[in-house]
């Protein structure tokens, strides 16, 4: 059951009125009722791995809190029995994050592992494929990061188990995230903020915004994306570089559509989910994209990987190493873009476990890499021509070129094979057959042109949106003063999505890009 | 004290401004500096600081980082 | 601001209680969100309500009568078991005889029912009928409908399963015929995916003289359309199972018949209702391509037959040397129409139409046993006839006459003529072709038709002293325009090779050894010696005309050519060859509306002729006969091996 499903609206309405009706100490336990329901739901075996993964967070939790409240106790004097104490949190918390991690690689990558290793080696052997829970991935980093948080003291583990599991399980954000922080959710899922116009208000927008993008947009681009990556050996390189671009524009609005419905829903149910995208489309840099785009994925791949790697006792150690022998700059960005590496190739092990992930890890590495040591290079051109860095020109021509890098790599995320996305890249450049493009073959792909119309009608609403935010307007506020405007939007934003969106009849809903991730 | 911070911060984010309230918040400071930072203030001050300690209210400005660093002396 | 001011102008006593309410409302404004909440709510329910407005306007799928485009044959392609009911429901007056089924049903042409079962037929075929289907259509048209032959098309597929099978809207049926809730039925298409209507607004816009996949059906006939696949040019089997892949490789499997006790009890029940409304009960089972028929678990194909039988006699055409003709099928379960003529002709034993001799047996209880003991003994029987169609242009006298490449020697010509005859060959007329299809007639030995273009004066003065010396036929193909023209072309200065005159036409008619046919009456015109406005080179639509404009000005030519020509020779006209080889389906279906039954081509190759299949003589190949061809040359021509 997807988040765009009758079931999910008719689960959402339920869980409205049934809060309505339930005094508010009980609130909590609805939303456990019907999040455990919606999974139940949706399979038993994966509601049994649900259940363990949070029984697992769980005792884990309370472990590593009962230490620290013995640490706490101790004489601050008594060195031994700090250790032994500190080793066994370490203990216990390696062990825990071993199983979690084990099971999150059971699931997803064991038998494509033992696939690959298979044509790789002729065993003649390999594990059937097990079925992925949905958003497996998503409630195991969410009760990793918990796991590291009550380790390093920063929350003290929950005693409820019920509580403890709503917080894993609430059924928004359950399948397509964001990955939540226990320090900011649990409050809320503790007492759920009864509806006001305010926040139906805020809940409704997002909903009808990202159902906007997700089913009208992303969809659509999906049957052009699905065509040219599928028989891209029959396209040139112009055609090929349109289907990247559609991939771009499914690709956002899918995953922010569906976002904003995930935060739509929870703001109905007076809980208030953190951003996941920040308009990545406005990134400077190929970091500053990485802090816009999935955001909780990428804070909690700083938090609970990046600064702990980076800080470790050993680590430093390394480092202070390498920046003596390698001195100047470069030594002192080496050690810190090594982690980086190791972190946007578990983005990209995130995605999924093939090759063309791991070359998609590296190119992301070099090339923020490539752009920390050409760093004082640019400035002291910038300097020398008398530019100023800040100007919206430059701003500008940050954007052009972080969109430019990011598009390259999206020829990787989608192709079928690392080899597929080299040889687009190679067309691209080498085969661009624009004649193709200019003879109408964007008629042929699927779509009609009133579908390629509504395609971009939307790509300009989003971007002028986002635009508009970006500079910090109001257009809330800006419309609140036109009231018949908005009303006239509104209505036109639904009759679309009605008409074009929810009721698709000869469109197969493409299955959510993220859903199994 | 505060001038040994402010050289160094001003090392590795060419540019930033020293009077700033809001260097993790507003992202004057990026991940990928402050682990930078970090290691040379553990250095210089020959302090030991872990992860727990990476709090955006502890390097949020050159007083909040001598405050740290005074408090882990 | 405005509403303060006047409030302070008007002395308060004075208020009226919708000045009080208004005041009120002025004074504290509405919480900004509960406006946008309450808007919110208002803009989605006229949203929502936009898709009932939008397919009770459109009717996509005739639910709702149509009100507005009255398009019949989108509305039965996108669903006839739907669409047909309040069709039918106003055109009662026009129907008394019925056929019912799945949609094989559709390839029992109207006009055959009527010729064997008099009245007037109207098909009320639906995809994928089962005998739950046919017994709820029966009863909804015994009900409604004084019926005087009820026709069943009782194929094996409609006892697969019993009761509703419908998996869309596509399948639904209508609550007159098979008593569903009204209001329901209502609800589920006015809430309908708005797709179907965009579908059909986009198709209104696509929409051309001929049936395209959305509207594949005729109206007034309740069956489809078939005048495309009437006039596809069918030939040599090889090129059909390259059209036809299915045929080539079909899939193995079994099919079982589980609704057989079903499907004999509704069988009874509507028999029963037909005797007491006096209505004539005929069921039929129509022919299979016979892996389709090997496919039915025979077990239940006997049961099946012999739960038929019990009830009523039976005609059965499943499997007979038909079924294994793959050009008498366009797919597994659908045959062409003029098979369905075929069947018909044989339930009436009409003589004038040829059917094979195994087509068909009457099943009653007696004889079912001995029907099955030969059921399966059917074999595949050659059914076709090749012959070589020789192409001929103007004639000289000498080498050097004329410039143009077609022309070729009164020698040549004559020499081959002289070796037609020595070589035993016989020179054919189009009529013993069309004898051959539709009667069966089997041609004379090493057929052979010889055809001239254009209509030059050199064929009356050379080729047909010749011909009549020799005893041979020939047809020739004139244009219209130009016939007479011995000077300069139409109104033109431009000199011309001249034409043959209606006169001498009419003499060489007489002569018995000629027949003159149509090469169109000026649709082959020369692009530099015209003047005026969308020039015509071919058949064929020219670049920006109108498809309206186009099908007018090509009726009227060829009524044109057609009228001079008959007035002129006193010939029947039923015969065209393409300017320059040039057809499509639009072209070729007008012809066939306008009477022509035989076309020519140019597609070089050995024609095909098909007993029963009318369509083998639509754009009939021919070989042109090169000038300065060697006799061993033309003897390859013609197919003899050296």
């Amino acid at each position: 059951m997807g988040i765009f499903s009758t079931g999910f609206a008719a689960l959402t309405l339920l869980g409205l009125i049934l809060l309505k009706l339930f005094p508010a100490k009980w609130r909590w336990l609805v939303l456990l009722g019907l999040s455990w329901g919606f999974y139940a739901f949706c399979g038993l075996g994966p509601f049994a791995v649900l259940l363990a993964v949070t029984g697992l967070g769980y005792a884990a939790g309370r472990r590593l809190s009962a230490l620290n409240a013995r640490l706490a106790a101790l004489d601050k004097g008594d060195k031994a029995q700090t250790e032994a104490l500190r080793g066994r949190k370490k203990r216990t918390l390696a062990l825990a994050l071993v199983l979690l991690f084990g099971a999150l690689f059971a699931f997803k990558y064991l038998s494509g592992l033992t696939a690959g290793l298979d044509r790789l080696l002729g065993l003649g052997w390999s594990l059937p494929a097990l079925f992925v829970p949905l958003g497996l991935s998503y409630y195991c980093f969410q009760s990793a990061g918990y796991m590291i948080d009550c380790y390093r003291g920063g929350v003290t583990a929950e005693r409820s188990f019920p509580r403890y599991a709503l917080f894993v399980a609430f059924f928004p954000q359950l399948t397509e995230g964001p990955i939540g922080r226990y320090g900011d959710l649990a409050p809320q899922l503790a007492d759920p903020k009864p509806l006001t116009w305010e926040s139906a208000k805020t809940g409704l927008q997002l909903i009808l915004w990202g159902a906007l993008k997700k089913l009208v947009i992303a969809d659509r681009a999906a049957v052009v994306v699905s065509e040219i990556y599928g028989n891209y050996t029959a396209y040139g390189g112009v055609m090929i570089a349109v289907g990247v671009l559609f991939y771009c524009i499914q690709l956002y609005c899918d995953f922010s559509g569906t976002i904003d419905v995930v935060r739509g829903v929870a703001y109905l149910l007076g809980v208030e989910l953190a951003e996941n995208f920040r308009r990545p489309i406005f990134a400077v840099s190929l970091t500053d994209y990485w802090r816009r785009w999935h955001i909780s994925l990428g804070a909690w791949l700083r938090d609970y990987m990046f600064y702990p790697i980076s800080l470790s006792r050993w680590y430093q150690k390394i480092s202070r190493r390498l920046r003596k022998r390698l001195g100047g700059r470069f030594g002192k960005i080496l050690p810190t873009s090594l982690v980086t590496f190791l972190i946007y190739f578990v983005i990209g092990v995130w995605h999924g476990s093939s090759l063309k992930y791991l070359a998609f890890g590296v190119y992301n590495g070099v090339i923020i890499t490539a752009g920390l040591l050409a760093e004082p290079l640019f400035e002291k051109f910038c300097v020398s021509r008398g530019i100023d860095r800040k100007s919206r020109d430059m701003r500008a021509f940050g954007m052009l070129r972080t969109t430019c890098i990011v598009f390259v790599g999206r020829y990787l995320t989608r192709a079928g094979s690392l080899r597929a996305a080299l040889a687009m890249l190679w067309k691209t450049v080498r085969h661009p057959i624009p004649s193709q493009f200019s003879s109408g073959a964007l008629f042929r792909l699927g779509l009609t042109g009133m579908d390629l119309a509504l395609i971009g009608c939307g790509v300009l609403a989003v971007l002028f949106v986002e635009a508009r935010t970006e500079r910090g307007d109001d257009l809330d506020g800006a419309l609140e003063r036109r009231r018949g405007l908005r009303t006239l939007l509104t209505f036109l934003a639904l009759a679309v999505l009605l008409l074009f969106g929810v009721f698709r009849g000869s469109y197969i809903p493409t299955e959510m890009i993220y859903q199994q991730f | 004290m505060k001038q040994t911070i402010e050289r160094i911060l001003g090392e590795l984010c060419p540019g930033v401004d020293l009077e700033s309230e809001t260097l993790i918040d507003e992202g004057l400071i990026d991940s990928f500096d402050l682990v930078s930072l970090v290691g040379e203030l553990m250095d210089e001050f020959d302090v030991e600081l872990t992860v727990e300690d990476l709090l955006p209210e502890n390097f949020n400005s050159v007083d909040a980082i001598v405050e740290l660093i005074a408090r882990k002396r | 601001m405005p509403k303060r001011k006047r409030k302070k102008i008007q002395p308060p006593q004075k208020k009226s209680l919708w000045a009080k309410l208004r005041s009120k409302r002025a004074r504290k404004p509405m919480d900004p969100a509960r406006r946008w909440c309450l808007s919110f709510g208002l803009c989605l329910l006229l949203a929502v309500l936009l898709i009932p407005a939008l397919n009770l306007l459109t009717d996509p799928l005739g639910a709702f009568g149509d009100p507005i485009f009255h398009w019949d044959s989108y509305n039965f392609t996108q669903n006839p078991r739907l669409a047909k009911v309040p069709w039918i429901e106003e055109h009662f007056d026009d129907y008394d005889s019925y056929v019912v089924g799945p949609s094989s049903t559709s390839s029992l042409p109207k006009e055959d029912l009527e010729k064997t079962f008099g009245g007037s037929f109207y098909n009320m075929m639906s995809y994928g009928a089962n005998w739950y289907d046919i017994e709820n259509t029966c009863n909804f048209l015994l009900d409604r409908d004084e019926v005087r032959t009820l026709v069943i098309n009782a194929f094996f597929s409609t006892a697969r399963v019993y009761g509703k099978t419908e998996t869309s809207l596509n399948y639904a049926s209508h609550p007159d015929v098979d008593g569903s809730n009204r209001l329901l039925f209502t609800l589920r298409f006015l809430f309908a995916s708005p797709r179907y209507a965009m579908d059909k607004l986009a198709a209104l816009r696509q929409d051309t003289y001929l049936q395209q996949s959305f509207d594949v059906f005729d109206v007034e006939s309740g069956a489809y359309d078939k005048r495309v696949r009437d006039v596809e040019p069918i030939g040599s089997l090889e090129e059909y199972l390259e059209a036809y892949p299915v045929f080539k490789d079909y899939p193995e499997q079994t099919i079982r018949l589980e609704a057989v006790e079903e499907a004999v009890a509704a069988l009874g029940r509507i028999r029963d209702r037909c005797a007491a409304a006096g209505t004539r009960l005929v069921v039929i089972c129509v022919p299979g391509y016979w892996e389709n028929i090997l496919q039915y678990a025979p077990e239940d194909v006997h049961a099946y037959l012999s739960g038929l039988v019990s009830v009523t006699e039976l005609w059965d055409f499943s499997l007979s040397s038909a079924s294994y003709e793959p050009r008498y099928f366009y797919d597994a379960t659908h045959f062409r129409n003029d098979l369905g003529r075929m069947l018909l002709a044989r339930i009436a034993e009409d003589e004038t139409v040829w059917y094979p001799e195994d087509l068909g047996t009457l099943v009653n209880a007696e004889n079912l046993e001995e029907h099955w003991a030969g059921f399966y003994d059917a074999a595949a029987e050659d059914l076709t006839e090749s012959l070589t169609v020789l192409m001929y242009h103007d004639l000289i006298e000498r080498e050097g006459d004329s410039g143009s490449d077609v022309a070729m020697t009164v020698h040549q010509f004559a020499q081959e003529m002289v070796y037609l005859q020595k070589n035993g060959y016989h020179t054919v007329t189009l009529d013993e072709l069309k004898a051959f299809v539709e009667q069966g007639t089997p041609l004379p030995e090493k057929p052979v038709l010889i055809t001239f273009d254009d209509g030059y004066l050199s064929n009356y003065v050379y080729a047909y002293p010749i011909l009549e010396e020799l005893g041979q036929h020939a047809v020739i193909f004139a244009i219209g325009a130009t016939m007479g023209q011995t000077e300069h072309y139409k109104d033109t200065e431009y000199p011309i090779t001249p034409h043959f005159s209606y006169e001498q036409a009419a003499e060489m008619v007489a002569a018995g050894c000629v027949s003159v046919q149509s090469h169109t009456y000026d649709m082959h015109q020369w692009e530099p010696y015209e003047s005026g406005g969308t020039i015509h080179e071919t058949i064929l639509r020219a670049e920006g005309e109108s498809e309206e404009d186009y099908i007018a000005l090509l009726r009227t030519d060829y009524q044109t050519s057609r009228e001079l020509l008959e007035e002129g020779t006193g010939e029947r006209q039923y015969a065209l060859a393409f300017p320059g080889g040039q057809y499509d389906t639009l072209s070729q279906a007008i012809l066939r509306e306008e009477g022509v039954e035989l076309t020519f081509s140019t597609r070089t190759g050995e024609a095909v002729l098909v007993r029963g299949l009318r369509q083998s003589l639509c754009a009939i190949k021919r070989n042109n006969v090169a000038r300065g061809l060697s006799l061993d040359e033309f003897a390859a021509l013609l197919g003899e091996e050296n």
